[in-house]
């Protein structure tokens, strides 16, 4: 008698913990997928930021590289090769503002859901954000080409070689 | 020992184990605070349009890697 009382007794307190565990492990999931809800919020911010800042920098570098440009050719210099390796420097950097910008609003475009249902479109955001770093790296290289270039016209003309002084 | 079993077990379930939720939260607050970090080491790029600022420029400008684990 006194066990089945004990067994009722720890059961009418167990059963409500149970109920509570439950919540907050229901509670749980919800968190979690409010949490992965601003993974693609967190990649687009920070894509933006990083975008715009390399974007910003070799924009900057490239206005400088054109004045360098205008003023040899001022001095006589030909910049042609040069000028064309910079056009396509600029080209390459437009090219991956695009794609940049589009990797960022595929990140906001996701709508909060299951992850599972999130997964593809996540991907492919990450995806666009690839090519688009890729991008910004190949115009990196093209304005590394450009400078080897612009050093190349930048040296000094060698002197003509001197008639040899015959010795009495 | 069986009332100790079942007062381990009702602490188990009242104290409900540890809250992961805010780890998770400060992660991805740190991880973008290291973003803005790692930019803001670049040495601006300022007027002079010599050759070696030029090189400078461009030896200071750096394409960060992208970390995507978190998709996977």
């Amino acid at each position: 008698m006194k066990k089945i009382v004990l067994v009722v007794l720890a059961l009418a307190v167990i059963a409500p913990l149970t109920a509570r565990a439950e919540e907050q492990l229901k509670n749980r999931a919800e968190v979690r997928q409010e949490i992965r809800s601003k993974v693609a919020e967190n990649h687009a911010n920070r894509l933006e930021r990083r975008f715009k800042f390399y974007y910003e920098r070799l924009s900057k570098i490239i206005v400088k590289f054109q004045a360098r440009i205008d003023y040899l050719k001022g001095k006589g210099k030909d910049t042609a090769a040069v000028q064309t390796k910079l056009d396509a420097a600029k080209a390459k950097l437009e090219s991956a503002k695009v794609k940049g910008e589009a990797a960022v609003a595929a990140f906001r475009a996701v709508e909060p859901g299951k992850w599972e249902e999130q997964k593809p479109e996540l991907l492919a955001a990450k995806d666009l954000a690839e090519e688009a770093r890729g991008l910004f790296k190949d115009a990196f290289k093209l304005l590394k080409d450009a400078l080897k270039e612009l050093k190349n016209i930048s040296k000094p003309a060698l002197p003509a070689a001197s008639p040899a002084v015959e010795e009495d | 020992m069986n009332k100790k079993l079942m007062l381990v077990v009702a602490s188990a379930i009242l104290l409900g184990g540890c809250n992961l939720s805010d780890v998770w939260q400060k992660e991805a607050a740190t991880d973008e605070k290291s973003s803005e970090i790692q930019e803001e080491a670049s040495p601006s790029v300022g007027t002079d349009s010599s050759i070696e600022t030029l090189e400078a420029d461009i030896e200071g400008t750096v394409i960060y890697d992208e970390d995507f684990s978190d998709l996977e």
